[in-house]
């Protein structure tokens, strides 16, 4: 007892608190639970109620299957087992209870006497290796065959024989009928009553005080009190936390699965001791330790600082419970507070505290909470936690025969319970984890990484506790050089000249080959290379000196092409201008470049400056340039981005850059002298210098666009084939455009600038030879990324150009894990110098390079959240500022777009979050509809099956056409504004028409106790609940004689909805009537 | 605020490389390799606006030595 006051003394103010509540609500002197009329049916309990709608919603899942299993080498009595078990089966009623509607609600039916069979299976083959692995596959099909909840008994026993004295005994047993208390039990009474028949006694158990059924209709019709109003509500507090949102591997699908896969993980004796020792220091347990450092995973993973994880607990706290097989486990909730950035040690002592009050809090059984707070909605997720935590002594051999030795055995097990476990197993001296992940979310690789990184978030936690939790490591450091080497293997020699010395060089070596086709002009190699340097001679006698910026501002001819080479060939960098932008801006960007001469043939409209018309004066042309001096770092061009301020800032891009990429992407696509590409970019984006250099540095030839991007799509299908264009490049917005005058068989099409949608690929990937998705910022030249796109491979921006490093990082610039979003940071031979006249901004994008292998690198911050996959491609996920949070569950516009093409209807979407919405912050959809109706109803039907409800936008706008920057890419900041629809919230329902209709709506008004209930009503709108919902089912069912699976409910919500799934579930039905069938259907009706 | 956070409230250093460009790197971290201490210390704006005023010339020191100014 001393050692109790001495703990006691040691409380801390709110564990004594918790305490007191403790004492307070469970008085010791508790009236006894009543027994009912013998064989009389039960109610289910709260716990197997919630088990019993899973089942129901989901009968293929298998989590909540318990098993025990364990090898038997001695010898083994198979005769005594049986009758050993059938006396533990006729003890416990709860053993012999299945569970049948009555009345559209599931009761608890015992069986007066039943018998469970044992199945002995002799495993047969040839070696120990044969036999071992096909006892394996044995019991994993035990392990992970479903129950049929409404039939007992739920449970199964197999003992399969592989020797004469060897083994598996192998038990599995339903959650609703038991727990893990509940095996250990079994285990204990099989193992005396076998011991007893064996020594010729009989099985002597003592009378069980109450069975679980009573516990049941006891718990059931127990009032609520004011105690549980209070607790209640606290709980509605704690529990009021956006759901954990990972990012997953794949979509989320619309209807969660309980199919899974685990990866197991030892700590070691030293880590598992620094955690024991950690927190005994820290007057905490190992559980809120590594609670503490599961919820520092996650956040990890998911950004989020607020979620809930829910642990199981035995929940005996009566005597009478204690000898009952049966499911007592409740969850407690135990709320993650990640707020400040607080160091473990911190974090542990909130953790203490949240638990302390949690369980002091226990009491209100989870699908009483469920019900309470209205949470069993969404299909998509299981309701209030996504992740959980339990942490057990590791198994040991629970059956006690004599002569016999019994040891765990661990079956695979295929399920999750929440979209994440982690089950800690308390070895003598280690800790083992075992991480489980959802199988439809996520690959079983990253149930490996979150193991791996638990580890070693841990071991840099008690190492040290002082440590603010944003800087403990999460990568070991295999993992850590695989994350910070994308394109580490990237080095490729390319040419250390300049652009013009390295399109003279092709000119002499294929001096009449065609080099640019522009209208009906056609310039061979030597003509643009001579009139090239004819110009440049005449900037150099106009006075423009080398190194210096010359706008270069000309319609979309050959003048073009060969005015940007002269300026380079000059020794100056080119200002490329876009003569359809206004003059404003034009006249900010020559003046802000400070430019030296203005090459246009408009020179009246630059009183001001310098000006050269190429097209005018004496007719030019010169074997050579003038003398300039300078090499590869000098620069090539000085182009204008849109600012997110909306001033246009200069990027000062060197001749190596564009060299760089020019040849990298000439020998990734193979690029030759047969080739021509398309020169439809405007000059002022810095992608068009691929469609000029790319071919000019490979002997193939320019074809120029007489107008730039969407402005040409109507003679684009007349340019490439008149002008045998092998290679097209633009953004998705203007190859959609372009797709369907795209000639058939197109060598090469190369999308960038924005992010590709799946299904304009697949439509491209029919007409065209390679389909190319390339990204990459102007400050890191042209493209630094690319992926070649095949059919029914994921669309990513794949990998790193040569010569560039990618680094996916965190905030404070440290690598995130595999899988995880990051900001993409680029380093390499591709980054621009600088940008113009802005030191700062300079210094802000382009920062040290800590991973690099060259000291003093630079890597570019670009702004754009990507991450990483497991086979080493980006993926490009948006703007780091358009993350789209919406009540805290982060969303991919983009994966609703995808959804929205799936519709027939939909010919393009594009789906942003606005602000500017009656309320407030949501999604909206625009679309390319046919059609004039509204497509509102019709969309929102289609998105409920396949998305989940955070994703549904909540306005959907049909435009006749996206508005355009001059680029060709989507406008987003000129998308309307949705214009409020007439609140259709008071309007009456429309009355039931048809007869499902009527149907449906008659056993929504009965089961919710409502007088009327129109067409277009919402079940769970009007109050309804998972049960109510099972209800619902159970009796349209029983009148239309059809077996409707529970989630229909749950996707087809309204009442004309779920008439017209049934109404299709019937036609569907009796389409494979047969014909006797049909007639004498029709005789028995009429 | 939101889940994620926004705000930068780290201390920064003004640090310059081989080539005398400037950059910005947390006070608290060693300095990447190739890496120097430009002595300035401050909130991330202090920072920026101190290389405004001292990274006069934007050329890369070599190319500045092969301009011959």
């Amino acid at each position: 007892m001393t050692d109790l006051s001495h703990r006691l003394a040691r409380l801390t103010p709110q564990q004594r608190a918790a305490l007191e509540a403790r004492l307070l609500t469970s008085p010791p002197t508790a009236a006894p639970i009543p027994r009912r009329a013998a064989g009389a049916e039960a109610p289910l309990s709260w716990a197997q109620e919630r088990l019993w709608f899973l089942q129901r919603f989901d009968p293929a899942d298998t989590a909540y299957n318990l098993h025990l299993v364990e090898r038997l080498r001695g010898p083994v009595d198979v005769a005594l087992l049986r009758r050993a078990l059938a006396t533990v089966v006729a003890r416990h009623e709860v053993l012999r209870t299945g569970m049948p509607m009555r009345d559209g609600r599931p009761v608890q039916v015992v069986e007066p006497a039943l018998d469970v069979p044992v199945t002995v299976v002799t495993v047969e083959g040839a070696t120990v290796t044969d036999r071992e692995s096909r006892a394996r596959a044995l019991v994993d099909e035990q392990v992970n065959t479903p129950f049929d909840l409404s039939r007992a008994p739920l449970l199964r026993v197999t003992l399969l024989r592989l020797g004469e004295d060897d083994h598996l005994f192998c038990l599995v047993l339903h959650h609703a009928v038991g727990d893990g208390w509940s095996l250990g039990l079994i285990a204990d009474e099989v193992s005396r009553g076998y011991a007893a028949l064996l020594a010729g006694a009989d099985p002597d158990l003592p009378e069980l005080p109450v069975q679980y059924a009573d516990v049941a209709a006891w718990q059931r019709s127990r009032p609520d009190d004011a105690e549980q109003a209070r607790r209640l509500d606290r709980l509605r507090q704690r529990v009021a936390a956006p759901p954990l949102a990972l990012p997953t591997d794949r979509p989320r699908p619309r209807v969660r699965t309980g199919a899974g896969w685990a990866a197991t993980r030892r700590l070691g004796p030293a880590l598992s001791a620094a955690v024991a020792e950690l927190a005994r220091a820290e007057r905490a347990t190992v559980f809120m330790t590594l609670l503490a450092a599961y919820q520092v995973l996650l956040w990890r993973h998911s950004g989020q600082r607020t979620f809930l994880v829910g642990a199981p607990m035995a929940g005996r706290d009566r005597p009478e419970f204690r000898a009952l097989v049966g499911c007592f486990t409740d969850t407690v909730l135990l709320r993650a507070d990640l707020a400040g950035d607080p160091t473990f040690r911190q974090l542990l002592a909130r953790v203490r505290d949240d638990a302390l009050q949690a369980f002091a809090d226990q009491g209100v059984p989870l699908e009483q909470l469920i019900t309470h707070v209205g949470a069993d909605r969404d299909t998509s997720r299981t309701p209030l936690f996504q992740a959980m935590f339990n942490l057990q002594p590791a198994k040991t051999g629970l059956l006690a025969l004599p002569g016999v030795t019994s040891t765990p055995w661990e079956p695979t097990v295929r399920s999750v319970k929440v979209d994440v476990e982690l089950d800690v197993n308390q070895h003598p001296d280690e800790l083992e984890v075992q991480v489980g992940v959802s199988a439809a979310l996520f690959d079983a690789g990253t149930a490996q990484r979150l193991a791996a990184h638990l580890a070693t978030l841990l071991a840099g936690a008690v190492a040290d506790p002082d440590r603010p939790i944003s800087r403990l490591t999460l990568l070991d450091e295999a993992e850590r050089r695989l994350v910070l080497s994308v394109g580490a293997d990237t080095a490729a020699p390319y040419p250390a000249r300049r652009l013009p010395e390295l399109v003279a060089e092709q000119a002499a070596r294929t001096p009449d080959a065609v080099a640019l086709v522009a209208g009906g002009q056609q310039l061979s190699y030597r003509e643009l290379d001579r009139r090239a340097n004819g110009l440049a001679w005449r900037l150099r006698e106009r006075g423009v000196r080398p190194r210096t910026p010359v706008a270069v501002l000309l319609p979309r001819d050959a003048e073009l092409v060969v005015a940007l080479l002269a300026v380079l060939k000059a020794g100056c960098h080119y200002v490329p201008l876009e003569p359809g932008h206004p003059d404003h801006r034009l006249r900010e960007i020559v003046t802000d470049a400070a430019v030296t001469a203005v090459l246009t043939d408009d020179p009246g409209r630059w009183p001001d400056r310098l000006t050269i018309d190429p097209g005018r004066g004496r007719p030019e042309a010169a074997d050579a340039p003038p003398p300039a001096p300078g090499g590869p770092d000098d620069l090539a061009y000085l182009i204008y981005t849109s600012g997110s301020t909306g001033r246009p800032k200069g990027v000062r891009v060197p001749h190596r850059g564009v060299v760089n990429v020019v040849t990298d992407v000439a020998r990734t696509l193979r690029l030759g002298p047969t080739d021509r590409f398309l020169f439809l970019t405007s000059v002022s984006f810095d992608i068009a210098a691929l469609e000029v250099f790319a071919p000019l540095l490979t002997g193939g030839a320019v074809v120029v666009a007489p107008e730039s991007s969407v402005h040409a799509v109507d003679r684009v299908e007349e340019l490439v084939r008149r002008a045998g264009v092998t290679t097209v490049q633009a953004p998705p917005s203007v190859l959609e455009a372009l797709l369907p005058r795209l000639p058939a068989g197109l060598p090469r099409v190369i999308s960038g600038g924005e992010a590709l949608p799946a299904g304009l690929a697949e439509r491209l990937l029919d007409r065209v030879g390679e389909l190319w998705n390339f990204y990459g910022p102007t400050e890191t030249t042209i493209w630094s990324t690319r992926a070649r796109i095949v059919p029914g491979a994921p669309v990513t921006i794949g990998v790193p150009v040569a010569n560039t490093t990618a680094y996916v990082l965190d905030e404070r610039w440290q690598p995130v894990p595999v899988g995880c979003p990051g900001e993409l940071y680029l380093a390499g031979d591709g980054l621009a110098r600088d940008y113009h006249r802005g030191p700062a901004l300079t210094a802000e994008r382009f920062l040290p390079d800590p991973y690099g292998a060259r000291p003093g690198g630079r890597m570019y911050r670009t702004g754009d959240l990507v991450r990483l996959r497991e086979d080493g491609h980006l993926e490009f996920l948006g703007r780091i500022d358009d993350q789209v949070k919406l009540g805290g569950v982060r969303i991919e516009p983009g994966e609703v777009e995808a959804a929205l093409a799936e519709h027939p209807r939909v010919r393009r979407a594009v789906v942003v979050l606005r602000d500017d919405l009656p309320a407030g912050r949501g999604l909206v959809a625009y679309l390319d509809w046919t059609g004039d109706d509204d497509p509102a109803p019709t969309l929102r039907a289609h998105l409920r099956a396949r998305l989940p409800e955070a994703m549904i936008p909540s306005a959907f706008v049909a435009l006749a056409t996206f508005p355009v920057l001059a680029s060709g890419k989507l406008d987003r900041a000129a998308l309307p504004a949705p214009t409020p629809a007439p609140a259709p919230a008071e309007a009456p329902s429309r009355p039931p028409r048809t007869d499902g209709e009527r149907l449906v709506a008659e056993v929504f008004a009965e089961v919710l106790g409502r007088e009327t209930v129109g067409a277009d009503d919402d079940f769970f709108a009007l109050g309804g609940t998972s049960l109510l919902a099972v209800r619902v089912l159970a009796e349209l069912g029983a009148t239309t004689e059809l077996d409707i699976p529970l989630r229909t409910l749950f996707t087809h919500r309204t009442v004309s909805q779920l008439a017209a799934a049934v109404e299709e579930m019937l036609a569907a039905e009796l389409a494979q009537l047969s014909e006797q069938e049909a007639s004498r259907l029709v005789a028995e009706g009429g | 605020m939101s889940e994620t956070e926004t705000a930068d409230d780290q201390t920064y250093k003004v640090v310059v490389n081989d080539e005398e460009q400037y950059s910005i790197w947390p006070a608290d971290q060693a300095n990447p390799a190739g890496w120097h201490d430009a002595g300035f210390t401050g909130p991330r704006q202090d920072c920026l606006a101190h290389i405004e005023r001292v990274w006069t010339d934007m050329r890369p020191r070599s190319l500045r030595e092969a301009m011959g100014t």
